[in-house]
């Protein structure tokens, strides 16, 4: 997903507010959207760009009302000139968005996911190294011995819940108890370290197994 | 054993509350010395009214003491973890009406949505270091609000009280206050956001799930039920 969102033509801006909301799938859904022209903007927001675009901005800002608050009105002043910029800029190609929504409904054996991933890249060419080490991932698997071709595959695997993970991640499910919440789940979270070491990162990897789930297993094999 | 329907202690919750179940032909009033808390029902037999503060109402009914209460379902929803779990709704009242809205300072021209909204918060965290503060006494309806809506980048402080000036004291950035007509967020230069209603508040009437409802309390509400009409 991330590689996806870097790749799209379209403003550095709109990039980073589409990733900042990666884990916020409505969010990210409206924002989509509106970029791709697929919705138009709300009242309110299309009534707020015609006005702001009509007059001089901060006379506009001390008309409206005193400036209280810590958000200074060159604050205000800033997002307004963003907000112009971002009406102006043409809307997302549809074939990038298709990709998207492709990518969000995505789930099938790894072997079905990576042809239809080799598919929506001819589309978004940035996919390619993200796809590539995804194919070398499920040849260490099956070199390992694990049956990849019966393996599951979704490209929005826990996007609602797995927040600071940003790579790779995955879950073990009990096949005899799929009413059951995943046994265990973890995954790549370097951008964490990015975060915490201010500059500084190491590759990180983690995951959880959760034992109360492991020993309700247990007790229904006995 | 009596079925015990608690009522707000005072103002003019408690008078409406009165007038509603007097309309139907169930008088409440208050009984003993003037400052004193009890009340009497007639009307229905077997019936006992609790005179309570309307902010712990939720509670009682949630606890199973009470097995009625009036209060405002701002303050059910606010108080209860799940409230419907807890608690039925039985009528609405028509009156204590009042919306729990998000307000910013009127001034935020680029600011009219929730996406306005978010999209200011992250800019704001980046330029001064943390999150953009919003007010309330409503953290849970507030919080759950912003999560469906998926707004970030925020943190909610507490304010029992006078919520409209905390953003003049530099203390939060913007509010989410339950206004009836809007003009105290307008004497203190807040506008609210064009979908920012969290929640249209009055006043109902609950029943408890957690209380036994066996008779003869189960057939002293038939009996009020039908003499309220409802």
């Amino acid at each position: 997903m991330t590689h996806a969102v870097a790749g799209l033509s379209t403003s550095d801006k709109r990039k980073a507010a589409l990733m900042r909301h990666l884990w916020r799938p409505r969010r990210f859904r409206a924002l989509l959207d509106r970029f791709s022209g697929r919705a138009a903007p709300s009242q309110a927001r299309q009534a707020m760009l015609v006005r702001l675009a009509a007059g001089e901005v901060p006379a506009q800002i001390s008309a409206a009302g005193p400036a209280i608050g810590l958000r200074e009105p060159d604050e205000v002043a800033e997002r307004v000139a963003t907000l112009l910029d971002d009406a102006g800029q043409p809307p997302l190609p549809a074939a990038e968005a298709a990709v998207l929504d492709g990518l969000l409904t995505l789930r099938d054996r790894s072997p079905r996911a990576l042809a239809a991933l080799r598919a929506m890249a001819g589309d978004l060419p940035a996919l390619v190294p993200a796809i590539d080490r995804f194919a070398a991932r499920l040849d260490a698997l099956a070199a390992r011995g694990v049956d990849v071709d019966r393996l599951g595959f979704e490209a929005a695997y826990g996007r609602t819940s797995l927040e600071y993970y940003d790579g790779f991640v995955f879950g073990f499910y009990a096949a005899a108890r799929p009413d059951l919440p995943p046994v265990a789940t973890g995954g790549r979270y370097d951008a964490l370290t990015a975060v915490l070491g201010q500059g500084r990162s190491i590759p990180a990897v983690g995951g959880v197994i959760r034992p109360g789930i492991l020993a309700a297993l247990r007790e229904g094999r006995r | 054993m009596s079925l015990k329907i608690g009522v707000p202690s005072k103002g003019r919750l408690m008078e409406k509350t009165f007038d509603w179940f007097g309309a139907r032909g169930v008088t409440m009033r208050r009984t003993g010395a003037e400052r004193e808390y009890s009340g009497a029902v007639e009307g229905v037999d077997g019936v006992e009214l609790v005179l309570l503060s309307a902010g712990e109402i939720p509670r009682e009914l949630a606890a199973g003491r009470i097995h009625l209460g009036v209060t405002g379902s701002d303050l059910v929803r606010e108080t209860l973890a799940d409230w419907a779990f807890d608690v039925d709704e039985v009528a609405a009242l028509g009156f204590g009406h009042a919306d729990l809205v998000l307000a910013v300072p009127a001034f935020w021209v680029d600011v009219e949505t929730l996406d306005d909204l978010d999209a200011a918060a992250a800019a704001f965290r980046r330029r001064h270091g943390f999150r953009l503060r919003i007010a309330t006494k409503y953290h849970r309806l507030t919080r759950e609000f912003l999560r469906e809506n998926g707004v970030a980048d925020y943190q909610l402080v507490d304010s029992q009280g006078a919520t409209e000036g905390t953003v003049r004291n530099l203390t939060a950035e913007a509010i989410a206050d339950i206004t009836s007509t809007g003009e105290t967020l307008f004497a203190n230069h807040l506008k609210v956001l064009s979908d920012g209603l969290i929640h249209q508040s009055q006043a109902m009437l609950f029943r408890t799930r957690q209380a036994n409802w066996a008779s003869p309390v189960g057939a002293t509400l038939d009996a009020l039920v039908s003499r309220l009409d409802l």
